[in-house]
């Protein structure tokens, strides 16, 4: 039976090496999937995704189960990493607007929905602009006014997208686990 | 029901939103709480919004489910394989840099004693490191906004909040070790050295371990032409001394930051350039 996330993190906060290689392992493809959506360059994605399991292990004693899961924990990290390089950075080639369109795209979503993805179930249920926004901003990092100006609209109308897609797929998400718990 | 008004960033047309619970609540708080369940508010409306979440529960309830929603959004990033050894090359860095060469890093030598020991060291050292990025913040005069103990994502928003905060584009820091070390003798890490580059940029010193002298004289060395700046003594005080001062370049041209004594010899000083690594 395989050890579960929250064994592996308690492992890694007790410095075991065996729980940190099991751990790496079983999220880098998606850490590093993440790493590089978000910055587009799979040589500083793959410095990105190394510096989120660092960050991981050495936060690995602050984890708290109670708050999430150790996945999404983990991807948290992985996009507040690959954020602060964009920042830095002036030669990154993603157009944040065209790799949200896309993950947001009726198609790709229902694809996926086929797979019994969760996430992408309640987000084809949030009005496109909506989810564009959101995704803009919970990925990519956008504040207001950058999805406003990105995607050219006002900025009132940029945060009311972000404010009610964010809400509206806080509801389609809760909606799904009462039906498929 | 809470008689607390409305201050900072939510006052204005939308006025009592503090005040008022429920799906009526004003956009102004609706907008902040969405954003700093994104990680995207920037410092004044995150810092009104956690000072409101301190006397409403509500909210603190509402935060939370946004924020496991923007999370759950990460899980639309097509999974990808990084380069071969990935694995590897991750533990070597967690293992530090005093992993002695051609130490294995393959996933068979990561339950080694030895790799296991390396990390409980790189781990005291990093607290060790972030503490005193910490303190020397405090000492700047900067948000004192960094926390050694904080969950990841809170340090590294308020990583960004400091560059934020006046449009600054790194922060790296360096071992300050002393230049004592005889051959075979393992370098001792006697302070850290602090880089912040925008506009201006600066060097900070903080030594924790001084030597035998009062003061010593921060040298930083920049450019293909080694060109050194003096920024002041660092002045020995209840065992450590701080100093630090405006650079006239990037901090990218440091080359090293150097303690001199009052012979002029170096007392301690950083390693080589890509010893630098960045603040979070």
């Amino acid at each position: 039976m395989a050890v579960s996330d929250e064994a592996l993190l308690a492992g890694m906060a007790a410095d075991d090496a065996d729980a940190a290689a099991v751990f790496v392992r079983r999220h880098q493809a998606r850490v590093y999937g993440l790493a590089l959506l978000v910055v587009g360059i799979p040589a500083v994605a793959e410095e990105v995704a190394q510096e989120t399991f660092v960050r991981a292990w050495r936060h690995a004693d602050g984890f708290d189960p109670r708050r999430g899961r150790a996945t999404t924990w983990l991807l948290a990290i992985a996009r507040h990493a690959a954020i602060d390089v964009v920042r830095v950075r002036r030669d990154v080639p993603v157009d944040p607007v065209v790799m949200a369109e896309t993950l947001v795209a009726p198609d790709r979503l229902a694809e996926r929905v086929a797979t019994g993805t969760t996430v992408d179930a309640a987000l084809a249920r949030v009005p496109h602009e909506q989810a564009t926004a959101v995704v803009l901003a919970s990925v990519f990092g956008l504040t207001g006014a950058e999805v406003a100006q990105r995607t050219g609209v006002p900025l009132g109308t940029a945060k009311t997208r972000i404010r009610l897609g964010l809400r509206h797929l806080r509801e389609e998400l809760a909606t799904l686990r009462e039906v498929t718990p | 029901m809470t008689t607390d008004r409305p201050t900072g960033p939510f006052d204005g047309p939308f006025d009592g939103p503090f005040g008022q619970h429920g799906p009526e609540r004003g956009l102004p708080l609706r907008d902040a709480l969405a954003e700093v369940a994104t990680g995207t508010a920037d410092g004044v409306t995150r810092a009104a919004v956690l000072e409101h979440l301190a006397s409403c529960e509500h909210c603190r309830e509402e935060l939370s489910a946004l924020s496991a929603a923007a999370d759950e959004l990460l899980l639309l990033a097509p999974e990808r394989e990084p380069s071969a050894d990935f694995e590897g090359r991750v533990l070597a860095r967690m293992a530090g840099p005093s992993q002695a060469p051609g130490t294995p890093s393959s996933p068979g030598a990561a339950g080694t004693p030895g790799a296991a020991s390396a990390v409980r060291r790189h781990r005291g050292r990093r607290r060790a490191l972030a503490t005193a990025a910490g303190a020397a913040l405090v000492l700047a005069g900067g948000a004192t906004v960094w926390t050694a103990t904080a969950p990841d994502r809170e340090l590294a928003a308020s990583y960004r909040e400091v560059l934020d905060l006046a449009d600054g584009r790194s922060f790296t820091a360096a071992d300050l070790v002393a230049a004592d070390a005889g051959p075979g003798e393992t370098a001792r890490s006697v302070g850290t050295a602090f880089l912040y580059d925008g506009d201006p940029s600066w060097a900070y010193v903080v030594v924790r371990d001084p030597g035998a002298e009062d003061a010593y004289e921060v040298v930083v060395t920049a450019g293909p032409d080694a060109r050194e700046s003096r920024l002041g003594a660092c002045v020995v005080r209840d065992g450590a001394c701080t100093a630090g001062g405006v650079l006239d370049g990037d901090t990218s041209d440091v080359t090293s930051v150097r303690l001199e004594s009052r012979d002029g010899t170096t007392w301690a000083g950083t390693g080589r350039p890509e010893g630098w690594s960045t603040g979070w």
